[in-house]
């Protein structure tokens, strides 16, 4: 049920819809509209008298207030505000709008999808705002501009909160839309209600405002739509009041729009990019660190671009981190053993204090082009200590790379080129050593059966080798397999884990990537835990609902894996036995049917597959389901880690 | 005055290095029972958490288990590793049925990466 309509079981109708409702016949007497010549319908009773606003009202000794009998006139204006809103939010480059429907932003639901046509923005029904928030988390990264969420007031912007969260330690873009019901007429309405409604999630955001005009609100949107997208993006939320939504426009002629302009990210200072050139350089051991560098495809090239002009190794980072490089280019990787930078260059890393420590100790440099210095850090710790860098440049890294590269260019002369080739080579061979050290090691418990990840994976990359595919999920429950085993050649084969390390969002966010890559001809799949899928099973049957292609492989290990360790290591500091270790942290007893659940929510599903060998027939089956554009599950037992 | 305190030194001492001696030596004498140790290995003390459950594909191995069984007691009770667990609670008899299960899981030479073709392909892409 949900929190904010109360349903009655036996009409079915909402209590906060069936209350306006109410008003609006209230309002109808007075106000001589269609509905008072509208000829008289069968009287149909219900079997439980449906409440009434008056009756509630009355219930608290409460009558109804005038302004609700205005509000309920104006929601059936023929000229309604949210109309302007829509013809607004269609400037924006909106493809979609996730929501789980809410009194609070009816006006403006009701415009969306008729007056709107539900097209650009096309409303996605999601079971829980959490949910709408990882599906436009992941949307923004695969389709490089954000879609929308619209929430309820407190209720439906708490349960989006963590999604949110997780979108801002991501630095992704994402419009939020909350409908404020700022005058509530009841104890049901009154808590959804607040003083300050963007101070909720003001700590994970990058720009909040509360409109109260229509004029307000269009600048609103645009800057937030502006602000959000510009590095170091993060989601932005607006504020509109559910009153302002239903109202009549007077003279839409004096209402405008602004003009959409982009901002060009922010590029380096130039005698700073200079300086960083002339280091790299003159760096014997040069090595470049990166983070999520690649905004777009064109940053996935200028990272090439770049290693392939100095030669030098590119390391991608270990948990968590993004893949903005070719995992099997033969600069990836830290240069093998025994290369120690002299020279090491961050992009948007946002935080080199170790590497700058670590330099300073052994004469070596430091550069860092972040647009973490540009992002006034809130509440949450998720910026990086203060690194001592040599060279500190304030920028978006991809919009700089193009004039480090011209830099670089310019002061490399043939002497220096022969000298980058030959470390070129010595970092080629000891990538190729590294990934076939890696790649042997794959083959240890090859037929165990509960499954090895190394085998889940590798099965899986088998079966869509042959396609465009993209991988919605993170990869920081499966170890570094996913980048042994899977070739990352393009920039859209891999999206980042969740940001804020908070579970929930590979199942989620995966939906999000789909979405984006639905028509493009790219195959979807999503490497999810059984964990994770737990915090937004509902994200399922929108994805069957809305025809979202994708295949689901439940990394199944029936349990908190990850914390098992990390009680035993607690039980044991504390002397008090690790024989209750596995309390609080293993999924089993009884085991959870993935399968069914996934069937239940609309999916072709098959598992649990425990047998090895029958791995990849299953995933075929599934992934023909996926090839012909519908949501697939398959539930794999598998090892622990 | 100095002869008294190296013989203070020495009573600390000797009893406790006669105890570990002891202690080491029981350790290598004592017989694990494989079938035990495996449950206590996959359900109880979740080893298969981080190690999978054969001891094969998880991280670090334990097949083939290269410790002996004192030192593998002693290893498990007091890890040197950061990321490991002290099991120290447990009784020396436990952790021997563990390494008795360990030992008993047949030490196989693992199939080459060529003969695997979906890691023959993944081999092919290494430049």
């Amino acid at each position: 049920m949900s929190e904010r309509t109360g349903k009655s079981k036996n009409t079915g109708v909402g209590r906060r819809r069936f209350l306006k409702g109410a008003a609006v016949s209230a309002a109808a007497l007075v106000t001589n509209t269609p509905a008072e010549s509208a000829p008289a319908l069968p009287t149909v009773r219900p079997s439980v008298a449906a409440p009434t606003e008056a009756a509630a009202l009355a219930e608290m000794g409460l009558a109804l207030p005038a302004q609700a009998a205005v509000q309920a006139s104006a929601a059936v204006a023929p000229v309604p505000a949210s109309d302007f809103m829509v013809d607004v939010l269609k400037t924006l480059d909106l493809d979609y709008v996730a929501v789980n429907p809410g009194s609070a932003f009816d006006g403006l639901h009701e415009s969306l999808i008729n007056y709107g046509q539900n097209k650009k923005p096309e409303m996605l029904t999601c079971l829980h705002e959490e949910q709408a928030a990882a599906i436009s988390h992941g949307y923004a990264k695969a389709a490089g501009k954000p879609m929308m969420i619209a929430v309820h007031g407190t209720v439906g912007l708490l349960h989006a909160s963590f999604g949110i969260f997780q979108a801002w330690c991501d630095r992704v873009p994402m419009l939020v839309f909350v409908g404020h019901n700022r005058n509530p007429t009841s104890n049901i309405n009154r808590p959804h209600s607040a003083q300050d409604m963007g101070a909720i999630a003001r700590d994970y955001t990058k720009w909040d405002d509360e409109a109260t005009t229509l004029e307000r609100f269009a600048e609103a949107a645009v800057k937030a739509y502006t602000y959000g997208r510009t590095p170091p993006m993060g989601p932005t939320l607006l504020v509109v009041d559910s009153a302002l939504q239903e109202s009549r426009i007077q003279d839409r002629s004096r209402l405008r729009i602004p003009a959409l302009t982009m901002p060009a990210p922010p590029q380096g200072d130039t005698n700073a990019v200079k300086e960083a050139a002339r280091f790299l350089v003159n760096a014997q051991t040069p090595l470049i660190t990166i983070g999520k560098v690649a905004r777009t495809p064109k940053g996935w090239d200028l990272m090439i671009e770049l290693a392939e002009l100095l030669q030098a190794p590119v390391f991608v980072g270990t948990y968590g981190s993004w893949q903005d490089f070719p995992n099997r280019h033969r600069l990836n990787g830290r240069g093998g053993a025994g290369y120690r930078p002299d020279v090491t260059l961050g992009l948007e890393l946002n935080d080199m204090s170790a590497a700058a420590r670590n330099a300073r100790a052994n004469g070596g440099k430091t550069i860092s082009i972040c647009a973490e210095y540009l992002s006034q850090g809130r509440n949450i710790h998720d910026y990086g200590n203060y690194s001592e860098v040599d060279v500190a440049i304030a920028a978006d890294a991809e919009a700089t790379l193009p004039s480090l590269i011209e830099e670089i260019r310019r002061l490399t002369t043939p002497d220096k080129r022969t000298a980058f080739d030959a470390r070129g080579a010595k970092i080629a061979a000891a990538h190729h050593e590294e990934r076939v050290k890696q790649l042997e090691e794959a083959r240890f418990g090859w037929d165990v059966s509960p499954i090895s990840i190394q085998r889940m994976i590798a099965e899986l990359g088998a079966q869509i080798k042959n396609d465009d595919w993209s991988i919605g999920s993170g990869h920081q429950f499966t170890g570094d397999w996913q980048r042994v085993l899977l070739n990352f050649d393009k920039h859209h084969r891999y999206w980042g884990d969740c940001g804020g390390f908070g579970i929930g969002y590979d199942t989620q966010a995966a939906v999000g990537v789909a979405l984006a890559n639905k028509g493009t001809g790219r195959l979807t799949v999503a490497i999810v835990g059984d964990g994770d899928l737990n915090f937004g099973p509902g994200t399922l049957w929108t994805a069957a609902h809305h025809k979202i292609p994708l295949l689901f492989l439940v990394h199944n290990n029936r349990g908190y894996q990850a914390e098992v360790m990390i009680v035993q290591r607690m039980c044991s500091q504390r002397g008090r036995g690790t024989d209750n270790a596995h309390i609080g942290t293993t999924l089993n007893n009884p085991d959870i049917d993935y399968t069914k659940i996934a069937q239940g929510y609309g999916l072709y599903a098959e598992g649990p597959v425990t047998d090895p060998n029958k791995l990849a027939p299953a995933l075929q089956r599934a992934l023909a389901r996926v090839r012909a554009g519908e949501p697939a599950l398959v539930d794999v037992i598998s090892q622990a880690r | 005055m100095k002869v008294f305190w190296l013989f203070l030194l020495i009573a600390m001492i000797l009893p406790a290095t006669i105890n570990g001696g002891q202690a080491q030596e029981s350790a290598a004498n004592l017989t694990g029972n494989a079938e035990r140790g495996k449950t206590l290995f996959t359900a109880a003390f979740k080893c298969a958490s981080c190690h999978g459950t054969t001891g094969e594909s998880g991280s670090p191995r334990l097949v083939p288990m290269r410790r002996t069984q004192a030192d593998f007691i002693r290893f498990v009770q007091k890890p040197t590793a950061n990321a490991m667990p002290a099991f120290g609670d447990q009784s020396p008899q436990a952790l021997a049925d563990v390494y008795a299960y360990i030992k008993s899981i047949p030490e196989r030479t693992p199939p080459s990466v060529q003969s695997i073709p979906v890691l023959n392909d993944v081999l092919k892409t290494i430049p």
